[in-house]
């Protein structure tokens, strides 16, 4: 057959195509579930031991965190469906506590002495119910562990237009947390305990281009108030030790868009997610995701991932402070620190019938060289990770 | 639909073919109720009701859809893409095989003619009384696209539609090897001229081959173009390419209608793949 490549009309066409409900209904795919899903995953996070020459700490082991999770998406009558999530996670090990000047300038970490073990159960439920052209979401959530627990309820509309070739959706979020940290009797400066609370508007966009491709762009801004200081570190200053000690607000503006695309020369599909964060602390982050989901014979799947990370520092972040510091902020976090980061991943997959069965692994470095920031304070305490997850997932009627 | 129509999928079991078998059927058998020009419920039938008073009627979304599609397949190709073509089926008739005078066809072309239709969606006006819209020219086309989408949507990711000759693949053999559709020789039934490898998207074939009638050594065939109300001539069959069966048939249709010339220039500006026999047997593929 003779082959062009010339798509103008083409285009035109093919927009009045995708047009027809039979053929884009079941593309946008906007209606109730009319199946469920199970989806089971067993995962095992490790954080590798901090070098020797960062840490004045004979113990140099970091966080290993056992991780269940499990996600049902079931109708519920005609026209809606539940989502439910749970997520149970076993933690144990050190984290960083603090940091002073090592003997040669560069500052060490000091890591929290006793071995922290703690556990966390997240439950969070959504029920999205759908009109002809218009659906509705509320989702609540509740998280707990020994010091922590944090209740949280969010509301979204999505409008589709354009045959359900677009949908806009605007979403509404509201959380409210509660910290009671362990030994504060033992730590005088540590709070008994304190409140936090977050609110999120987001409005996004979804568009099918084509039966190959959709975009997404959303724009999201979020504000935190109350006590979002770390009640566990601690900052040196001079000679005394003060609370990590951050504003009791927080604004942050993000935009993320993202792409699918299904190649069908490859059998396969690339997703790209780009995201842009800046918050009122100072800190500005550029996210980048890839994936390239390798279709193959006989139900096999194969999918690498890549993600780069870089961030800027918080205004009041710093590995050590002088006692002529005057600020009322400072933090040693190093999450609070200008770093990059690089993750790769590969998952292989195998459907059989109804069950499809998944091996993933995610190597994870953090480094103040990755940052796109110009000379950056390296923070000893950046970490380093891996995760492996065993995935089952089912459908049934 | 008229003629035979075939599933292959490959599924996980018996149980699951026998669901998306039954869920794809009653999607076609839902359109082709629909639009049948023989049901008197149809929405043909209140459409050609309309037509035949002349007047205007309000049509639901997805006529309106199909209508937005054959508009705009009008446009591209200069009026020969013609739903409103169905008068002909008055004029030519292929079971009593005689050519109708020039004076019967000047008649019919009176009502025939898109620009005498004024689509103001979702209303359609028949400025013209007695006139007749016939959406074989894409219905089954569309129901093809929507059988395939909705095995899509059953995770379907392996498989083959045909109705009536028009093709679409869900996806390759699960090894990844395409399916290869046979291109039916004009002239000889059972003696494929071509194999063509179909991974996915949609195959479909128009040809003078299907309805017609011999004449004084003249073949007469269903594709009339709107034009002069006589059958096209200039081709024994075009077969194309596209992502969706919709695309590929009015493509097909269109460039059979404008013969080996234009239709090729047309189908290579549109991007499409295509394989073309002209009135003489040659292929240009």
């Amino acid at each position: 057959m003779k082959k062009n490549l010339r798509p103008s009309n083409l285009a035109l066409l093919t927009a009045s195509a995708l047009a027809l409900p039979a053929i884009s209904q079941h593309l946008s795919a906007a209606g109730p579930t009319t199946t469920s899903k199970i989806k089971m995953h067993v995962g095992s996070y490790q954080e590798e031991d901090i070098q020797e020459e960062k840490t004045l700490s004979a113990n140099r082991g970091r966080y290993d965190v056992d991780i269940g999770q499990f996600y049902l998406l079931t109708p519920a009558g005609e026209s809606g469906e539940f989502t439910l999530n749970l997520a149970y996670e076993k933690m144990s090990g050190a984290s960083p506590w603090f940091t002073l000047p090592g003997l040669d300038g560069e500052a060490v970490q000091i890591m929290s002495g006793a071995t922290i073990a703690d556990q966390r159960t997240d439950t969070a439920l959504s029920y999205k119910h759908f009109w002809e052209s218009f659906a509705l979401q509320f989702n609540t959530g509740l998280s707990d562990e020994d010091d922590y627990r944090a209740k949280n309820l969010g509301i979204s509309l999505h409008q589709e237009l354009n045959n359900g070739l677009t949908e806009v959706a605007l979403a509404f979020a509201y959380s409210r947390d509660k910290l009671r940290p362990s030994d504060s009797e033992q730590f005088l400066d540590r709070v008994e305990s304190a409140d936090k609370y977050l609110q999120e508007f987001g409005a996004t966009l979804t568009q099918v281009i084509n039966t190959s491709t959709i975009v997404q762009t959303s724009l999201n801004y979020e504000t935190q108030w109350g006590f979002l200081s770390d009640p566990y570190k601690v900052v040196f200053v001079g000679n005394k030790i003060l609370p990590d000690t951050r504003p009791d607000t927080r604004y942050a503006l993000s935009w993320t868009t993202d792409m699918r695309h299904y190649v069908d020369a490859a059998n396969a599909a690339v997703k790209v997610k780009y995201r842009w964060f800046s918050d009122s602390w100072g800190v500005n982050s550029h996210t980048l995701d890839l994936q390239w989901h390798q279709n193959l014979p006989r139900d096999w799947a194969i999918i690498p991932s890549l993600r780069i990370y870089s961030q800027s520092q918080a205004n009041f972040f710093d590995n050590t402070f002088t006692e002529s510091t005057t600020d009322t902020f400072h933090s040693n976090d190093y999450r609070l620190s200008a770093y990059g980061a690089r993750s790769i991943g590969l998952e292989v997959r195998k459907k059989l019938g109804n069950y499809a069965l998944g091996l993933s692994y995610k190597k994870y470095r953090s480094a103040a060289e990755y940052s796109f920031s110009e000379s950056p304070t390296e923070a000893p305490g950046l970490v380093d990770f891996s995760l492996l997850t065993l995935k089952l997932e089912m459908e049934f009627l | 639909m008229g003629s035979p129509c075939e599933f292959q999928l490959y599924c996980h079991s018996q149980r699951e073919f026998d669901q998306c078998c039954l869920a794809a059927e009653n999607e076609v058998i839902r359109l082709e109720k629909k639009y049948s020009r023989y049901l008197n419920n149809s929405v043909t039938a209140e459409i050609n009701s309309a037509a035949n008073n002349g007047g205007s009627i309000t049509l639901d979304e997805e006529t309106s859809a199909i209508i937005d599609f054959a508009d705009q397949c009008y446009q591209l190709s200069d009026g020969l893409f013609d739903l409103s073509s169905g008068y002909f089926r008055n004029l030519w008739n292929f079971k009593s095989r005689t050519v109708p005078s020039s004076a019967k066809i000047m008649e019919a072309l009176a009502f025939v003619g898109w620009s005498k239709v004024t689509w103001n969606r979702p209303t359609l006006t028949f400025n013209q009384r007695g006139m007749e819209l016939d959406f074989g020219g894409c219905v089954k086309e569309y129901a093809v696209d929507a059988a395939t989408s909705l095995l899509k949507t059953m995770d379907i990711s392996s498989g083959i539609i045909d109705l009536g000759g028009d093709i679409a693949a869900i996806g390759p053999h699960p090894d990844g090897a395409p399916w290869l559709i046979g291109i039916r020789h004009p002239r000889k039934k059972d003696d494929p001229v071509a194999m063509i490898p179909l991974a996915s998207g949609a195959l479909t074939s128009s040809g003078d081959y299907e309805r017609y009638f011999i004449e004084d050594g003249h073949r007469y065939c269903h594709i009339i173009n709107p034009a002069t109300g006589m059958p096209a001539n200039q081709c024994q069959s075009v077969s194309v390419m596209a992502d969706q069966a919709i695309i590929a048939g009015a493509a097909s249709t269109i460039a059979f209608l404008m013969g080996p010339q234009k239709g090729q220039s047309w189908l290579e500006e549109m991007g499409l793949s295509y394989l073309m026999i002209d009135s003489k047997g040659n292929i240009d593929r």
